[in-house]
């Protein structure tokens, strides 16, 4: 950012200023350097989101001068500067080079470990567990309906070895042993203990790599704890065949963005039901396969999350089930419609209605809670269960 | 608007620097102040009233000061008290005022409501800079400022406003009035920018979040080898942070045709606390001992009134870095430590070169955790885990994760790399090594996810 006409400002620089001024590298490249990417902000179109990130990117604001004086603008606008430096994926992947060359094991607080496998760091802290374990048994005491509970543990919670020593994260087995050992809570639910099932299997694919959730393959064995009559795979199979896409880089390499990671297949399986609505929208099928080619693939499942789902199945048996779940539910769910012939799907985030209303309405029906660790440690939308 | 964002590098630095390196020479200081205010202004919009305030009153001040010294008027001393008190009871109420409230009602069980007023970005600084204007000008030892504009951009001028270094008047006076900008600074300047933003981003901020990761294992869960990882991991931090926001103050200064006083000179390398304290923070301990010490007396009255005195300024040193119980101790930590020193421990630590490195670096780390753990309570806690001897497993996970970076910091905290990087640093291997850091630093801003701000106390 130096002009000809300062150099020559300089006593004895008046001779040869753009050769002398060539002596001064720092400053050219420097100079090149804050300039052209400057320049390239404007060149360059914004971009709408990030693939790689899995997430919206901020757009320019709009000057409004309420939002000038209490600062949201500013606010706004540094995010618009970050989101959208030119050759932004560039730059992580430099960052990402650093990093590895720090030997670092660790990105944004994601870590790898065994197998590449990813984990997310976190205080070994509770309370908000115990705190939705408490809101769950007080709705399995207040309803007549029969109440599963059934919780996922996360991959690290079951691929214990694959996590570095001495990461910090909670201690999810430790945790999940204590409920099961519990006789007064939950005493008028039946809990379903995933975490030996899926012990049992620890050598098989059960959790995706790079994404927080399980894969098919992991949902399956939960499910067939879960139901009370499973269907076998194989019965499955014979009419509906297993697919599988791969390429799968999810939720945590979006946060990690390291080098050497393995992307991961997904399985999923297209059965077949009669109707599906989710927010009062019908839709053909459960699986949506145009998510296979966008970032979020796993949401092909259930379409997403929604407020409120309601699958009728193929199955002719008259019954039915109410199911308060999050993300990990939505590649179990399919494989439940062998079991139920109704199927209403809730997700306490979005969900509008009033719980204690519908619970009344479908009394014969059978309740699952299905959720996973981490969820159940930091939502706090359990209330709604009350009302 | 802080310097380690790409909003600073990519938006602030372009345009201001090409207006004011392209407007004449007598606009330059209009354009500076103009950046500046704009520059505080971005994160603090609310705030800017006071600055100006501060500049208008300072500037009366001194030009009535002035005026009716020249008459040996008493009216001079009136006028500079009034300044020093006004300086000093806006620092009080916006930074103070809280602290005292919360202690007397917890003394006398009333029942007082707080103010709950934000720090205004930089107070702390730009009220120790003005105060020297005033005070220098009342002891006669420079000129009036006569005009605002000129006072003003002192006063606001963007590099030192936020993060120090404390520039004192007198350092800057003759610049602000006239200065040659030479490339030959301007190239210095950026790399000393760019060694400043290399420590703030690529040290500091990593080394910071082993710092954050004993916070999150919980102090009541560590044991001996955390707790010592996190004392080493904020020694670091906290000298990489302020020296490189330091350096970068002092970077931007060259670029601006300034010459800034340094404030940092390898503190870590220290063989007794006096001596650290004559290595950190260089600008903010001379302020103390010009306008505090000194006029108290210093070491002048005998040794009971030296000691008063370093009590005073120790007490007041605590507690300009934050309004709260652990920055005095802190502050009073130093006072017992080098009043033992001056004392004791003087002959005893230069004739024992290397355990009076030991030494300071163990107590220097040690001063830190009272400085950084703002609960007493938890304060506690953490020095009875540094006894609570024993290896725990994060520790182990910890050395892992960070243990490239810790000894990147540890040995930069040494000069051995001094006389490398001068002998480099107007060659092309120089050049290339710091265009790298600055790729780098971009790189780490783009992807940052932990880049704090560690002065909002001050």
């Amino acid at each position: 950012m130096l002009e000809k006409s300062e150099v020559k400002r300089i006593p004895g620089s008046s001779k040869n200023s753009i050769k002398n001024t060539l002596e001064y590298k720092m400053t050219l490249f420097f100079t090149l350097f804050i300039l052209g990417v400057f320049v390239l902000y404007f060149l360059m179109p914004d971009n709408e989101k990030s693939e790689w990130e899995n997430r919206y990117l901020e757009q320019a604001p709009k000057l409004s001068v309420t939002d000038l004086l209490d600062g949201t603008y500013m606010t706004k606008y540094e995010d618009y500067i970050n989101d959208q430096i030119p050759f932004r994926d560039g730059f992580i992947k430099v960052k990402a080079v650093a990093e590895a060359g720090l030997l670092k094991c660790e990105n944004n607080g994601i870590v790898k470990g065994k197998d590449s496998y990813l984990f997310t760091k976190g205080k070994d802290d509770t309370t908000v567990f115990d705190k939705n374990i408490d809101i769950i048994d007080q709705f399995a005491k207040s309803v007549d309906s029969r109440v599963t509970v059934a919780i996922a543990p996360n991959a690290s919670g079951v691929l214990e070895d694959k996590v570095p020593k001495g990461f910090m994260m909670p201690n999810q087995a430790e945790k999940l042993d204590a409920l099961y050992a519990d006789k007064t809570l939950l005493k008028d639910a039946r809990v379903v203990d995933l975490k030996s099932v899926l012990r049992a299997r620890e050598d098989e694919y059960i959790y995706y790599r790079t994404d927080h959730h399980w894969t098919t393959n992991g949902a399956y064995y939960a499910y067939q704890e879960i139901s009370e009559n499973p269907i076998d795979l194989s019965a499955i199979s014979e009419n509906v065949k297993a697919m599988e896409a791969g390429d799968f880089l999810g939720t945590l390499y979006a946060k990690y963005k390291g080098l050497f990671v393995n992307s991961d297949i997904i399985t999923y399986y297209d059965i077949p039901v009669l109707k599906y609505s989710a927010d009062g929208k019908e839709y053909a099928g459960l699986l949506d396969t145009d998510k296979l080619s966008a970032f979020d693939k796993y949401g092909m499942f259930m379409r997403g999350n929604f407020g409120r789902c309601d699958v009728k199945t193929s199955t002719k048996n008259g019954k039915s089930l109410i199911i308060f779940k999050d993300s990990y539910a939505n590649c179990l769910i399919p494989f439940l419609t062998y079991d139920y012939e109704d199927i209403i799907v809730l997700d306490l985030r979005y969900a509008k209605e009033s719980i204690k209303e519908l619970v009344s309405d479908h009394k014969d029906s059978d309740i699952l809670f299905l959720y996973n660790f981490d969820f159940l440690n930091e939502d706090n939308h359990f209330y709604k269960l009350m009302k | 608007m802080i310097f380690s964002s790409l909003l600073f590098l990519f938006r602030f630095i372009p345009v201001f620097f090409l207006i004011y390196y392209l407007v004449p020479k007598r606009l330059k200081n209009v354009v500076l102040l103009i950046g500046s205010i704009i520059f505080y202004a971005w994160g603090e919009p609310k705030f800017l009233i006071l600055i100006i305030i501060s500049i208008v009153v300072n500037y009366v001040a001194g030009i009535l000061i002035d005026h009716f010294k020249n008459k040996g008027s008493t009216l001079a001393r009136l006028f500079f008290l009034l300044a020093i008190i006004y300086d000093l009871s806006t620092l009080f109420v916006f930074k103070y005022i809280d602290f005292f409230i919360t202690n007397i009602n917890s003394v006398f069980n009333a029942d007082i409501k707080l103010m709950e007023l934000t720090l205004p970005l930089g107070i702390s600084f730009y009220t120790f800079q003005i105060m020297s204007y005033v005070i220098d000008l009342y002891k006669g030892r420079i000129k009036v400022c006569k005009s605002v504009i000129v006072l003003g951009t002192y006063l606001s001028m963007f590099p030192q406003l936020i993060a120090g270094p404390i520039v004192v008047y007198s350092d800057v006076a003759e610049k602000l009035e006239k200065r040659e900008i030479k490339l030959a600074d301007i190239d210095d300047g950026i790399k000393t920018f760019i060694i400043g933003l290399g420590s703030k981003v690529l040290i500091a901020n990593n080394v910071g979040m082993l710092w954050d990761d004993i916070a999150l294992i919980g102090y009541e869960n560590i044991k001996a080898g955390c707790a010592w990882l996190g004392v080493l991991a904020f020694s670091l931090q906290i000298f990489f942070d302020f020296n490189g926001y330091s350096l970068m103050a002092i970077g931007l200064g060259k670029m601006l045709g300034f010459d800034f006083p340094k404030n940092f000179d390898y503190p870590y390398i220290s063989k007794s606390l006096t001596e650290f304290w004559r290595r950190w923070h260089i600008t903010l301990s001379s302020w103390f001992r010009e306008y505090v010490y000194i006029p108290l007396g210093g070491n002048r009255k005998g040794s009971l009134r030296t000691y008063v005195n370093l009590f005073i300024v120790w007490f007041l040193t605590g507690f300009w870095h934050g309004a709260g119980w652990n920055f005095i101790l802190w502050g009073m930590f130093f006072f017992v430590m080098l009043s033992v020193e001056k004392l004791y421990l003087k002959k005893l630590l230069d004739e024992h070169a290397i355990w009076a490195h030991i030494y300071s670096v163990i107590f220097i780390g040690l001063s830190w955790m009272i400085f950084a753990i703002t609960d007493i309570r938890l304060l506690a806690v953490y020095f009875t885990k540094l006894l609570a001897f024993g290896w725990d497993i994060q520790a182990l996970y910890l050395v892992r994760n960070y243990g490239v970076i810790l000894i990147v910091g540890i040995v930069l905290c040494t000069p051995v790399f001094r006389s490398f990087y001068e002998k480099i640093k107007n060659k092309t291997a120089g050049v290339v090594i710091l265009g790298v850091i600055l790729v780098v630093s971009v790189a780490y801003l783009t992807d940052a996810t932990y880049n704090p701000f560690l002065y909002f106390r001050f």
